[in-house]
């Protein structure tokens, strides 16, 4: 092989790599919802030496190993996935301290207050959701910790403030809908900035 | 059906005892060598939100006088919320056992098919083997408001008894419809409803809790849900509290099922207060 053979297959090889790497951020258009406490995305990938101790420590087994589908950069990282499991940050078993901040060795993901943790948003889908089409639910209400965070129209519909919802998931994972009529995304989540 | 009523220093022991005492007691109610289910609601991790732990080891001391072969103090919590957590979170766990009952977190117990003959909504429902294996179910939750079903009490309380794919189907089918045909399928024999604080107002969580110091007790889960109703909705203020009672459809649909009585002025009531 000459050098421009070789510059061109380096090339190519290069744009795949791009290409991988930018492929599922535009597919997936959502960013990834990261545990409470961790530092800026932009960091995130960098800090975090994936050894997956914040996955085997999440009491509700809610935290994820991100795969190719979630981008290159991410992979092997920790997402939440709320239908594994909700966050129990703000109510439940890590209300006093967040088990994967604890384990973390590097400072990816960080101890934050309670009262400050915010991983992300849940939105709902009306044309999915039981209530909304009539019938008779009201699971994400009555799981809901935050009070506030979802609010109901004629006591019956349920409307979500982004602003109050702290991202946990816990809807999301009782929604009986199928599909499901609730996502968490990134939302208005609150993050750490790495030293 | 009884209510019994007391101050806050009576204490949920004295009433639940006066309570069974008033039914007949538990060595005439409770058949010989049951296999026993007690059912109370630990949905949430909060205290507020669930039975009190001390009444329903009080409930369980009492059917230990009828000689059961076995007690079991089941639970399946709300989607979202682990088992384990909330029975350790509210004491339940470590009172019950202490009163000497084996406390099971059903959600670990494999799954049984329970036929519906009369359901309406549907016609078999699936339940953990625990209570498909129970004899006698008693039936112990705390009287609250519910935002989806008005309130939640006796009758809604057997939703615990369900998988967590299960408890979905009823809410995609038709939830007051589901509860019904599920009560008249796998119907408590017995409930004692944990009146001590209730929850007004909204529910089942972050309502306001009032100190009734009360317990309803009965062998119809129907007539004891509309009589523990009424009391929560005269500490309410509720303006007429017998109507807004024909409005919670699920006790109106489990009567027209024959699960039991729902017509307030059928149902007798005998009333104690201790002093």
């Amino acid at each position: 092989m000459n050098r421009r053979e070789f510059l061109r297959v380096f090339g190519v090889g290069i744009g795949v790599i791009a290409l991988f790497d930018m492929f599922p951020r535009i597919i997936r258009r959502r960013n990834l919802v990261r545990p409470p406490g961790s530092v800026v995305e932009e960091a995130f990938n960098a800090v975090c030496i994936r050894c997956a101790r914040c996955i085997q420590v999440c009491p509700t087994g809610a935290i994820v190993i991100a795969d190719m589908s979630d981008g290159f950069k991410e992979l092997g990282t920790p997402k939440i996935d709320p239908l594994r499991g909700p966050c129990e940050r703000i109510q439940g078993r890590c209300d006093q301290k967040a088990k994967c901040a604890e384990v973390c060795p590097t400072g990816a993901i960080r101890p934050i207050d309670r009262r400050a943790a915010k991983t992300g948003s849940a939105i709902i889908n009306a044309d999915r959701c039981i209530a909304w089409r009539g019938g008779s639910c009201l699971v994400c209400y009555e799981v809901c910790p935050v009070q506030g965070a979802i609010s109901l129209m004629d006591e019956s519909r349920p409307i979500f403030h982004a602003d109050i919802c702290v991202g946990c998931g816990r809807c999301v994972y009782a929604c009986p809908a199928q599909p499901k009529a609730l996502t968490l995304t990134s939302e208005g989540e609150r993050r750490l900035w790495p030293d | 059906m009884v209510v019994v009523k007391g101050a806050r220093s009576t204490g949920s022991q004295m009433l639940v005892e006066k309570a069974l005492e008033l039914l007949g007691g538990t060595e005439k109610l409770v058949p010989r060598e049951a296999a026993i289910l007690v059912k109370p609601n630990v949905g949430f991790y909060e205290k507020d939100a669930t039975t009190d732990p001390q009444l329903t080891a009080a409930v369980v001391k009492a059917l230990k006088r009828a000689k059961p072969i076995r007690i079991v103090v089941g639970e399946s919590s709300v989607r979202g919320y682990d088992t384990d957590h909330a029975l350790e979170a509210t004491e339940m766990r470590s009172v019950v056992e202490e009163a000497g009952a084996e406390v099971k977190n059903l959600r670990k117990d494999p799954i049984v098919r329970v036929e519906i003959p009369e359901g309406r909504a549907i016609t078999s429902v699936s339940v953990f083997k625990t209570v498909h294996d129970s004899s006698y179910i008693v039936s112990v939750p705390r009287l609250k408001r519910h935002s989806a079903t008005v309130t939640t009490i006796s009758l809604k309380n057997m939703m615990g008894t369900l998988p967590d794919n299960e408890k979905g189907r009823f809410h995609q089918v038709d939830l007051s419809q589901c509860i019904a045909d599920l009560n008249s399928a796998v119907r408590p024999n017995l409930v004692i409803i944990d009146g001590t604080r209730v929850m007004t107002k909204s529910g089942p969580t972050g309502g306001v809790m009032v100190d009734l110091n009360m317990v309803v007790a009965s062998l119809d889960p129907v007539a004891a849900d509309v009589v523990a109703a009424e009391e929560l909705f005269k500490a309410e203020g509720v303006a007429d509290p017998r109507r807004s009672i024909t409005s919670i459809e699920h006790i109106q649909r489990a009567a027209e099922l024959g699960v039991g009585v729902a017509d307030r002025s059928k149902i007798e009531v005998l009333e104690v207060t201790l002093a």
